[in-house]
């Protein structure tokens, strides 16, 4: 009953604690340490001030927030935008986050099924990050190691970028192990806005994450952050392809900061997007060129999965002829149905049928301008 | 002393009838045209003048007054150049008037007294028919493509002299005859062949399926990929002109100005690639004096649209109306006029701004929001009207050596042929032409679904998202993929293979 009480007066805390910082336009570290947002936020003005280390004009603010904002409405308005609260201390908040150096007081989260959520929170997790401007290669690669990795049950952590963080989304989404978004504004903004089907996906399927409340826009700070987040959440994270001043780098700091595994998918020596991979490799990061040797480095057992991953699937037994013939011939890559076609020696028409059969059954996927990929 | 004579101004597609009335009276000498004449109408003075003095007729010293009836209709061109020499002399004594109103006549005047072409006497021979007239002088330029409208005879003249000795039955003109079926089966050319294509087995048959259907074609490719080969080749599988559809053709070329004297008869479909940087009027038709656009000079044949995001927005949106209606209505301050333009769309398009995105061969270098804002220069509304679209890849080396025998057009155009019979036979004579121009009614009424066909249907709606307006696409194609396999109902097979003629309704189209 007392642990009861003393979670609710967190939780308000925490929802307080995090208002205020998004609030206030510019990224104050909260120096959590051993504190619960609890303990924080009954700090006098003057003491909460010193401790955030605001700078006096700023002070006023904090006083004025602290007399208006009401707790109770604001959970009234999250419960109406189905936006869940998960406070620092509550038994719900993800271990490996609430260890970091500066964990974020409340998370807000969006999912539409509490299955998957519970899903996600639960299995091991993986960053995979990298370029917004991917190319052929890295976009592949990251289909092959994301769809690998969960289908063996991790969830893939992402920052629901363009490029890479999208891929990483989609060919993980609708796996075993799901995937989590991790967003740098509210968890109800649809940022870049040409992610809207995907965010809605991600609601659905899987877990959009954010430190943020609801209705907090997108600030060029607050995804440094938010890459906090992403490296807090997992166990290792696995960069491919990424600039020399990329985001996806610092998301790696973070996590070698937290003393976790970074590993990063080798690139075309011809590449500008090369850079960053390379210079990890070369400060030590693993190499992961397979979804296997990613998961035995982290001591995921998948010895008989991996198994079923090195000899391509039987192929369902209610397939016809055709059907049969070309999902043999499918892979992770993407491949135009012309070369499909010829590889399984079935000719044109026939081919398209039975690849939108295929489809139908969710046995194969059409990437447009790319070609049929499992 | 008063004269007058039939003519015809052509507006639009249609040609009206006009009233050449020449009244000489006392004055001092003048010559004067009333009745809305444009500057080549007033112009045609002079050329009169000089046309009948070095015919060897007298020029009359009085004060003229031509009237060009109705006197509110605008006439433009310089066809009534004929007419107005003869009016004139019939009013002056130098024409005996007794045939001169069984007949009506059209054509410009050359300083000697030659007769030389003018534009849309196709339309003109219909026009005289229609008044009832025996017959219709023309240029002789024109005299083959006027033949072709049948129950008129069309008298080609090559002088001023020659129409008036015709007139005055001093000289025998026999009509001017032409043999439509044989200008149709001269047409074999040979031409561009698609056994030239090397693999690019999905695009070869989308290719086919839309000409058996009529349907409008998107081919979204890398450059050098082929999307231009395949569509040069388009024509060389569609179906034969029938006569009818031969001559509602040549009329339109007729008016545009755009036949040959030794081609009178457009007797292959048109195929039209105009520039991207072409206007909306030109794409459209219209301008001070209304005249076809390339919609129009493309009707019952292709348009062909090369990289389509680079025209202008502007241009793309006028080509919505005119595939819906299968017609281009033109309306300007001076006149509204309708052209049939009732033409196949095929359009190409590079995925994205840098053209290589899934290429084999080169990496893409694109951002993706540039690749959304890229596709996004196509309107939705125009992406609607597309049926079928395809992704044609660039091959490498090694595919096109290994690419093994390819059919040729011969082949192809046979099964077209065919499914078009069946087709045919389907709208009978309500004037539909083919699959793609059934309105939805048509489509539930024809577009027979089997059991198994249903549920596939079903099952695609649900795991890949497809819209209700895919949904009414994809039906009309699955029935001409049925018409091909000479099927009496859609199986699911066909409907699958419409389908995957879908790639831009799927998620990841508009870079999401």
């Amino acid at each position: 009953m007392e642990t009861e009480a003393r979670n609710a007066v967190n939780r308000i805390a925490a929802l307080s604690l995090a208002f205020f910082l998004a609030q206030y336009n510019w990224p104050l570290r909260v120096p959590t340490g051993e504190m619960t947002p609890s303990r924080i936020w009954s700090h006098s003005n003057r003491e909460l001030a010193q401790l955030l280390k605001m700078p006096s004009q700023a002070f006023s603010q904090l006083v004025e927030f602290r007399r208006q904002f009401s707790p109770s409405a604001a959970l009234r308005n999250l419960e109406q935008k189905g936006v869940l609260l998960i406070a620092l201390g509550d038994p719900d908040y993800p271990d490996s986050l609430a260890q970091i150096h500066d964990p974020p007081p409340a998370l807000f989260l969006r999912a539409n099924q509490p299955a998957r959520l519970n899903l996600c929170m639960q299995r091991p997790r993986v960053a995979v990050v990298g370029s917004r401007a991917a190319t052929k290669y890295g976009l592949d690669a990251t289909r092959e190691i994301a769809r690998g990795l969960a289908r063996q049950g991790v969830c893939v952590v992402s920052g629901m970028a363009l490029g890479i963080d999208a891929a990483a989304h989609r060919a993980a989404i609708t796996e075993p192990g799901g995937s989590i978004a991790v967003l740098g504004c509210g968890p109800d903004i649809i940022y870049p806005r040409g992610n809207r089907r995907l965010y809605r996906d991600l609601c659905e399927h899987g877990l959009v994450i954010s430190e943020y409340p609801p209705g907090t826009s997108p600030m060029p700070w607050r995804f440094p952050a938010r890459n906090r987040i992403m490296s807090g959440l997992s166990q290792a994270v696995i960069v491919i392809e990424a600039g020399h001043k990329s985001g996806a780098l610092i998301t790696a700091d973070f996590c070698l900061e937290e003393g976790r595994e970074v590993m990063a998918v080798p690139g075309s020596i011809f590449s500008e997007l090369s850079a960053g991979p390379h210079q990890l490799i070369r400060n030590g990061a693993g190499i992961a060129a397979s979804a296997g040797e990613v998961l035995e480095i982290l001591g995921i057992d998948n010895d008989a999965q991996l198994e079923l991953e090195m000899n391509p699937t039987a192929a369902p037994s209610n397939l016809t002829g055709d059907e049969k013939k070309l999902y043999m011939a499918l892979d992770a890559r993407p491949c135009h149905q012309d070369v499909l076609a010829s590889k399984a020696g079935v000719d044109g028409a026939r081919a398209a049928t039975a690849l939108v059969a295929l489809e139908i059954l969710g046995l194969a996927r059409l990437e447009p301008s790319r070609g049929y990929c499992r | 002393m008063l004269a007058s004579l039939h003519s015809h101004a052509v507006q639009g597609m249609e040609a009206c009838p006009v009233q050449v009335e020449t009244d000489l009276g006392w004055g001092l000498p003048a010559f004067s045209i009333v009745g809305l004449p444009d500057a080549a109408v007033r112009e045609s003075k002079e050329r009169v003048r000089a046309g009948m003095a070095n015919s060897g007729f007298e020029f009359p010293l009085r004060r003229i007054t031509v009237n060009l009836a109705p006197a509110d209709v605008r006439k433009e061109g310089p066809s009534f150049d004929l007419p107005i020499a003869l009016s004139l002399l019939a009013a002056s004594g130098q024409l005996k008037t007794g045939r001169l109103q069984l007949y009506s006549a059209a054509g410009e005047l050359s300083l000697d007294g030659a007769v030389r072409r003018i534009d849309g006497a196709l339309s003109i021979a219909e026009g005289a028919r229609r008044a009832g007239h025996t017959g219709v002088l023309l240029p002789a330029d024109n005299a083959g493509e006027a033949a072709l409208v049948e129950g008129i005879e069309v008298i080609a003249v090559e002088t001023l002299k020659q129409a008036v000795d015709f007139l005055e039955d001093e000289l025998t003109l026999s009509p001017t005859r032409v043999d439509t079926a044989a200008m149709l089966a001269g047409s074999d050319e040979v031409g561009l062949d698609l056994a030239d294509v090397k693999g690019q087995q999905h695009a070869r048959r989308a290719l086919e399926v839309c000409a058996a259907g009529g349907h409008n074609l998107l081919m979204i490719g890398p450059p050098g990929s082929g999307k231009t080969m395949l569509a040069r080749r388009l024509p060389s599988i569609l179906p034969p002109l029938d006569i009818r559809e031969a001559v509602e053709i040549t009329r339109i070329y007729s008016v545009a100005g755009l036949l040959r004297s030794e081609r009178s008869l457009i007797s292959r479909r048109p195929f039209r690639a105009p520039h991207h940087t072409i206007s909306h009027v030109g794409l459209a038709g219209g301008g001070g004096k209304p005249r076809p656009g390339e919609v129009s000079l493309s009707h019952l044949g292709v348009l062909f649209l090369d990289e389509l995001p680079e025209f202008s927005r502007l241009a793309l949106e006028t080509l919505r109306q005119p595939m819906e209606d299968g017609s281009v209505a033109i309306s300007r301050a001076l006149a509204r006029v309708t052209y049939p333009a009732s033409f196949m769309l095929v359009a190409s398009m590079n995925p994205c701004p840098c053209g290589h995105l899934g290429d084999s061969r080169r990496e893409c270098i694109c951002l993706p929001h540039k690749v959304a804002s890229y596709r996004g220069r196509v309107s939705g509304p125009l992406m609607d009207r597309i049926d079928v679209a395809v992704e044609v890849p660039g091959l490498d080396r090694d595919e096109m050596l290994k690419a093994g025998p390819r059919e040729a057009s011969h082949q192809v155009a046979a099964r077209v042929a065919g499914a078009r019979v069946r087709q045919t036979a389907r709208f009978g004579e309500r004037g539909v032409y083919c699959n793609a121009r059934m309105d939805s009614g048509e489509a539930e009424r024809h577009c027979r679904l089997q059991p198994a066909a249903l549920k596939l249907l079903e099952g695609a709606i649900d795991r890949l998202g497809l819209s209700a307006r895919a949904h009414h696409r994809i039906l009309k194609v699955a029935l001409t993929i049925a018409d091909l396999d000479d099927a009496d109902s859609i199986e699911p097979a066909h409907l699958a293979e419409a389908i995957s003629y879908r790639s831009i309704d799927r998620k990841g189209w508009d870079g999401n």
